[in-house]
């Protein structure tokens, strides 16, 4: 094998081991993270001297609450928290697809799928999340 | 004489083939632009902003010496990673206007 295919390869068992672990070991409530049962306390610096929440404020949460299915309270909390984790099976899916392509199976998905996989989608893609995490943070923090 | 015989005996040299793959560090400064707009705030987690930066400094270059894809995501990586960054001196400033106020309790 290649490097670029061990590179794939390792990094996605990397990733779904890390996830299972997480899946496992770490629940959220909407006020809180606990990892094997006990309260994880961390206070982000932006919201402690301003008193405001910062743009990646219970973003922790909102993965942890959208890994485990709660994906309407992970949205509430904030986006970006399920953005991460919808990015992260998406990668796996994707490096996935390549190395089987590479090994000869799926050749005509992974082909499909480079088509769409282009630097100028992409950032307009990642623009729109940067907007979208900003909207949300500002919506959040303005009072209305 | 001598390079152009050298050159016969061996043939052209081969085409250079350009702009087939994406830039590694292009890559790497998206991810790391936007991981660090969203984390500057929360503490000391301004390095994945920097990074993202001067990593899309060094793509934007690489992308276009070698011809390679990524002039858009290195850009994207600097826009992020700049944006985080003065996110995180406009809050030290505020923070510092804030304590020499005396308005600041922390």
């Amino acid at each position: 094998m290649k490097l670029r295919q061990y590179i794939y390869l390792v990094s996605s068992i990397g990733i779904v081991t890390v996830l299972s672990l997480m899946y496992r070991y770490v629940t959220a409530t909407t006020e809180s993270v606990y990892i094997a049962g006990h309260q994880f306390n961390f206070e982000c610096l932006f919201k402690k001297t301003t008193g405001i929440p910062c743009p990646g404020c219970w973003g922790t949460r909102s993965f942890i609450l959208a890994l485990h299915g709660d994906f309407w309270a992970a949205l509430q909390l904030n986006p970006i928290g399920v953005i991460f984790l919808l990015s992260l099976v998406v990668l796996v899916i994707l490096q996935l697809v390549f190395l089987a392509s590479s090994l000869g199976y799926f050749q005509r998905t992974a082909s499909v799928l480079r088509r769409f996989i282009e630097p100028k989608p992409i950032a307009i893609l990642a623009y729109a999340v940067v907007a979208m995490g900003l909207g949300h943070w500002l919506f959040e923090i303005i009072p209305h | 004489m001598q390079q152009s015989q050298a050159q016969m005996s061996y043939g052209a040299p081969p085409p250079q083939v350009r702009g087939q793959a994406t830039n590694t560090l292009a890559i790497l400064s998206l991810i790391s632009g936007i991981i660090g707009l969203f984390a500057c705030l929360c503490g000391l987690l301004t390095v994945p902003a920097v990074a993202g930066l001067v990593m899309g400094f060094i793509a934007l270059k690489k992308v276009q010496e070698t011809g390679e894809k990524g002039r858009e995501m290195a850009i994207a990586g600097m826009v992020t990673g700049g944006l985080g960054l003065l996110l995180f001196i406009g809050w030290v400033i505020f923070y510092v206007i804030l304590r020499m106020g005396g308005g600041s309790h922390f």
